[in-house]
């Protein structure tokens, strides 16, 4: 989207516009797309809609269980689509959408795959398996692609075998430490593994340079740091409890990568409300416990108001530093 | 190197704007971007709540009388509304947010008594509409549109035509967002209502478990005046996807006679016919391409993440089997991929990316 849509909305917003120059500037600012864009969009959405939905159509199919229709057609049906979306990864013109949107589909169509010879041979295996195998398999394509969506899919797959994995074991540590697994731990340090991993990765590799899929990874992460640090605040544990810390700890790294080292907005506004979150959380605990609940109320809204309101200026001042050193 | 400020170097230069730097017009931006004003939007709601709190323990017996909590509700939003407009500060405009929010729930807790009253209801949502227009604040704008677009939808629930309000909604959506652009003046109120209105359409369309439980929480209590029949309400769904793609169309720089068009509209009718049972792809799909269509990365990334949504809320869906789940998806491929097929012969002037 090459229009300058942001820019004419900050125009107007400042006055800078009159009522008799808007519909020149609204037409400058290109905001509506001509053929071209149009063609260029519509190309992307229809394939990537077809791709995806061709997958999760399969899926269904697979999942349905259908008697009447044979196991080895089943067989056939999923293992014929899958070569044939290889052989067409492999066939089609290099950097074209249409390969990637390919090979997105045999990344699905590996755990229908896996789903069906689950299915069909009651292997015993626990649903955590066939996510960390679909997982495993569609690493070589990931790297081959060079597609982020797929890598993104990747650590998706790992957040759903962790989480499978932790309903049905304990600790593979136990023996030496005779402690449960903590779900919200395991998949803060799974998320956070990652986020360094992308971020370390991206200095040297340009297609992982894109904000959003850090963005993403980035957002999981600071749920899960938020959560831990909510819960230990709420279960009264914030001493004993590693979880403030750390949350600290991520804190303060964030805002010297997103303010110090360069700047992103986003970054820095998911940190400001992890942090008017965790700081209402631990007041709210500290103002019930004394069964101040009447003031407490009042307290609380002024405190989330406040600290809502430095955020957004703060936010609001860095924003307008960038823009001056622009 | 390319300009930082592209639209104005480009009005400077053609004489529309004064020749003062770039950087005099830029200074005073108060344009805060989309995250900054979900972070508005998360402490205010949340400061609300703590502020509904503190009135319920200071005045109980208030909520005894719906009319005296009612009342106070009132005040509420009126002294909000002073505290935004005269007051031009971050924190001000965080305190009224949260004093009109709470507001707006003793209004709403005051009228709600007889819940089956459709009436009601559709006080409930002249009242937030008066609000999203004469509010000052964007958040606030956002709020009061969904809220009055789902008292309305409520509304017709109790009295027995459910969804028609979200296709009367849609068609909103696209001549407000169609016209945006058209005044000055009436530039931010819009804006707020746009968002709002997509955020509505996506919930009840694309959140399937959120609107079910909505409607059953609400209708439960009450006898429908009447049964709308599920034909007219699949029609209504119908021509307000197309009236949007036909309004889309026109404002595009294609000719409404010409192969590509009818085609496109064509197909958008199958689709929408075909995928009538799972509309949550149809609506999704249909804020994507406005967005697209107004330059809108916000409004097209709300349409993909309530897709994925929906994708994911499609196969626990009990209405349907996961038989005919399959087929609905696996006709939406042959479409999308006949769509593809079209576009590259229709459109040969363009290369392939």
């Amino acid at each position: 989207m090459d229009s300058h849509r942001n820019e004419l909305i900050s125009l107007i917003q400042n006055e800078k516009i009159t009522p008799e120059l808007l519909d020149e500037a609204v037409s400058r600012a290109k905001l509506l797309p001509n053929s071209q864009r149009w063609f260029a969009f519509l190309n992307q959405l229809s394939l990537w809609v077809g791709c995806i939905s061709l997958g999760l159509s399969m899926m269904f199919f697979i999942a349905y269980n259908w008697m009447e229709f044979g196991k080895f057609a089943k067989f056939a049906l999923v293992e014929v689509s899958l070569v044939l979306s290889v052989a067409g990864y492999l066939l089609v013109k290099k950097d074209t959408m249409l390969r990637l949107g390919l090979i997105t589909l045999a990344s699905i169509l590996v755990g229908v795959l896996l789903a069906l010879f689950g299915q069909t041979y009651q292997t015993g295996a626990d649903p955590w398996q066939l996510f960390l195998v679909w997982a495993c398999l569609i690493t070589p394509w990931a790297i081959t692609a060079r597609l982020p969506v797929l890598w993104l899919m990747i650590i998706g797959l790992l957040n759903v075998s962790f989480a499978l994995y932790c309903d049905v074991n304990t600790n593979p540590l136990s023996i030496m430490f005779n402690t449960s697994i903590d779900i919200l731990w395991g998949l803060f340090s799974l998320n956070l593994i990652s986020l360094v991993a992308w971020h370390v990765a991206r200095q040297k590799i340009t297609w992982l340079e894109r904000d959003w899929p850090i963005r993403i990874i980035t957002l999981i992460t600071a749920c899960f740091v938020t959560l831990l640090a909510i819960v230990a605040a709420v279960e009264d544990n914030v001493l004993s409890n590693a979880a403030l810390p750390v949350w600290l700890l991520c804190l303060g790294g964030g805002y010297w990568i997103y303010r110090r080292k360069t700047i992103d907005l986003f970054m820095l506004a998911v940190g400001c409300l992890s942090s008017i979150l965790v700081i209402v959380t631990l007041c709210g605990n500290l103002l019930f416990r004394n069964d101040g609940e009447f003031g407490a109320f009042l307290l609380l809204a002024m405190l989330v108001i406040g600290l809502g309101a430095s955020a957004a200026w703060w936010l609001n001042a860095v924003q307008k530093e960038v823009e001056h050193e622009q | 190197m390319s300009s930082k400020h592209p639209l104005l170097d480009n009005m400077i230069n053609a004489g529309l704007l004064s020749q003062e730097p770039a950087q005099t017009h830029q200074s005073s931006n108060n344009v805060s971007p989309w995250y900054i004003k979900i972070l508005l939007a998360v402490s205010g709601w949340l400061g609300a709540v703590f502020f509904l709190g503190f009135i319920f323990l200071l005045m109980n017996d208030l909520f005894d009388e719906p009319f005296t909590a009612g009342l106070f509700g009132v005040s509420l939003v009126i002294a909000a509304y002073f505290i935004i407009r005269v007051v031009h500060n971050d924190f001000f405009e965080h305190l009224g947010l949260a004093t009109s929010l709470a507001g707006q729930a003793l209004v709403v807790f005051s009228l709600i008594d007889n819940a089956d009253n459709a009436v009601n209801w559709l006080f409930i949502g002249i009242f937030h509409v008066v609000l999203a227009v004469i509010m000052p604040n964007f958040v606030h704008r956002v709020f009061s549109a969904i809220f009055s677009a789902l008292s309305f939808d409520i509304a017709c629930t109790v009295i027995g035509a459910p969804y028609i309000v979200s296709s009367v909604a849609l068609i909103l959506l696209v001549m407000f967002s169609i016209n945006e652009f058209k005044s000055v003046k009436i530039f931010e109120r819009v804006n707020g209502i746009i968002y709002g209105l997509v955020m509505y359409w996506l919930l009840m369309h694309c959140v399937t478990p959120f609107n079910v439980e909505l409607v059953e929480l609400l209708s439960r209590r009450s006898e429908p005046l009447f049964e709308l029949p599920v034909v007219v309400i699949q029609g209504s769904f119908i021509t307000a996807i197309m009236f949007s793609m036909v309004k889309l169309l026109k404002q595009s720089q294609l000719s409404l006679r010409s192969q590509p068009v009818a085609a496109i509209i064509g197909i958008t009718f199958v689709f929408t016919v075909l995928t009538i049972n799972a509309t949550g792809i149809s609506a999704a799909l249909i804020v994507i391409l406005l967005g697209f269509s107004r330059s809108n990365r916000v409004m097209v990334g709300l349409g993909i993440i309530a897709l994925i949504i929906y994708c994911c809320v499609y196969y626990y869906n009990m209405e349907e089997t996961l038989l005919y789940k399959s087929g609905v998806l696996l006709v939406i491929t042959m479409l999308m991929l006949v769509c593809r097929l079209l576009l590259v012969k229709f459109w040969p002037q363009v290369k392939e990316q």
